[in-house]
């Protein structure tokens, strides 16, 4: 390392993740999808020799060039191993090598990775692991940490899906022109998924996972980034995602607890990223409209908006009578009802909320019943108000999102020193 | 300004997802980075791995044919993977920049200083 100041922190950061996923897809793409699991091993192999020499002699020039040739040495050496005693494996050695010569790319190998990874014969479950796995970089262990699950769930998904993936021959390709709205539809699904999960973890001591949010946005800009998945669509969703994203470093207090629209300080606020968002926003309205359209129109209304206070809610909550005719769940009738809560007093809100009472898909859902006490609290009437915090108490929820809880009770109840609101 | 050899042994564990990976590549260069800043980091380099010979002679006899044989190896913590040359007034100078090495979660580092006469 004649040269160590190099500014290696901007080229390594973050360079694994991102390059995993692209060589996998490279590999695959060349070696064929059925040796999917050949082209990991072959590029977990080049990332371990990186981590094995680059602390001693530094970051090569061209870091993925370098895992690259790495990778694909690693991967052809195995296929030639896995050839021996075989009459003929499809495509050859002398055809995989043949085919690296016109290379298309880079963008469009892992594209074509997204795609399979989110093919609609696969369960949605699945999607989101193999997503996460292949083109995202993540563990097993990571995974299971992010969807709540067991290692060894996650693991037996992907198994799965790498199996259904191979008996059913699913393409490792950019789909065609007229294949690509009902596939895309499928690929935004799941990085909608994802971002959800990031932006609202359900359990932890961390109550958003930025690690996840951001790998959704990527995904939905390397969407952008290929002419043929650069729709309407995508741009909404990237807009929701990045309105949401720059609210992210305000949303918690620097001891990480959860705070509240009215408590989060604007200054935090990402205001390049919201722009970004804006401008994706404003170019994602020349085709049909989709529920992605409307969530980024309600989360630009709260993004227009200087202060909480001047949140536009009679227009948010318009927005949300649209997004109920596209996405008619229980989740989407209690942000409305919040909205309303907002736009036309808590009772108003505690109405629109009624209609949720016995809906099972919320009964063990914390949202419902801290939103019932928060308009409770607002109406003024304190000791509903702690009666359903306590409730909300009692279901799952992260733990930030139980102290912010147990704030609020505190609150109502009268207890002066833990008061969390001024 | 003396220069010192620091010979890394031990071996990462295996079974890494890139992400994990990634973190220990960070701490490596970050190690790497202060030292160079500083201007103590004169260069390292890799070792190659499972390869290697060790010459010597059976018996040490006089006039025997001096042996080769392929690299003893016999455990993982005393594979060496690699070196580093540091500048140093002493060795309390290099053990103060050596201290924070990550290599040390994974194995141990010998310093020794090159001796100039």
């Amino acid at each position: 390392m004649s040269d160590p100041p190099r500014q290696i922190e901007s080229l390594v950061t973050d360079l694994f993740r991102r390059t995993s996923g692209r060589l996998i897809a490279r590999l695959a793409r060349r070696f064929g999808p059925q040796h999917l699991a050949l082209a990991e091993e072959a590029v977990q192999d080049a990332l371990m020799r990186a981590l094995q020499s680059w602390p001693y002699s530094g970051v090569p020039d061209v870091p993925e060039a370098w895992l690259y040739k790495v990778a694909l040495n690693a991967g052809l050496d195995a296929l030639r191993r896995d050839m021996l005693g075989r009459e003929k494996i499809a495509p050859t050695i002398a055809e995989i090598e043949l085919a690296m010569a016109p290379k298309p790319s880079d963008v469009d190998d892992e594209l074509a990775m997204m795609f399979m990874c989110c093919h609609p014969a696969l369960p949605h479950a699945a999607q989101l692991a193999l997503t996460l796995k292949i083109v995202g970089g993540l563990g097993v262990e990571e995974i299971a940490a992010a969807f709540l699950t067991e290692p060894a769930t996650i693991a037996q998904r992907i198994v799965r899906a790498k199996k259904q993936i191979r008996d059913q021959r699913l393409p490792l390709e950019v789909p065609s022109a007229a294949e690509m709205p009902e596939r895309l539809s499928s690929v935004l699904d799941a990085v909608y998924l994802l971002f959800n999960e990031g932006y609202a973890a359900h359990s932890g001591e961390r109550v958003v996972r930025n690690d996840l949010c951001n790998e959704a946005i990527r995904l939905a800009r390397l969407l952008l980034a290929a002419p043929r998945s650069d729709l309407p669509p995508v741009r909404a969703l990237l807009a929701l995602m990045l309105f949401q994203a720059a609210r992210l470093p305000a949303r918690t207090s620097e001891a990480g607890e959860l705070l509240l629209f009215e408590e989060q300080d604007p200054k935090r606020w990402n205001t390049a990223m919201t722009a970004e968002a804006f401008m994706h926003f404003e170019r994602s309205f020349s085709g049909a409209k989709t529920a992605y359209h409307v969530e980024a129109a309600i989360a630009s209304v709260h993004a227009a908006a200087p202060t909480a206070a001047a949140i536009d809610w009679p227009r948010i909550r318009l927005l949300y009578d649209e997004l109920l005719e596209f996405k008619p769940s229980p989740v989407t009738v209690l942000n409305r009802a919040v909205a309303i809560g907002m736009a036309e007093g808590p009772a108003a809100g505690l109405q629109a909320l009624e209609p949720l009472q016995n809906e099972p898909a919320l009964a063990r859902y914390h949202l419902l019943t801290s939103a019932m006490a928060g308009l409770w609290a607002r109406a003024g009437n304190a000791s509903r108000a702690a009666q359903f915090y306590r409730e909300a108490l009692q279901k799952p929820c992260s733990g930030p999102e139980r102290r912010f809880l147990e704030r609020q009770l505190a609150r109502c109840e009268g207890r002066e020193g833990v008061a969390f609101l001024p | 300004m003396a220069k010192f050899m620091v010979i890394a042994r031990g071996d990462l564990p295996p079974g890494m997802s890139p992400a994990d990976m990634q973190r220990v590549l960070e701490k490596y260069m970050a190690w790497g980075q202060r030292l160079g800043a500083k201007g103590k980091l004169d260069h390292g380099n890799k070792l190659k791995d499972r390869e290697g010979r060790v010459v010597g002679k059976v018996g040490g006899e006089k006039g025997s044919k001096p042996t080769v044989t392929d690299g003893p190896y016999a455990e993982a913590k005393e594979i060496i993977g690699g070196y580093w040359i540091l500048e140093a007034k002493d060795y309390a100078e290099a053990m103060s920049l050596v201290v924070d090495s990550p290599h040390l979660e994974y194995g141990t580092l010998e310093v020794r200083a090159v001796e100039v006469l």
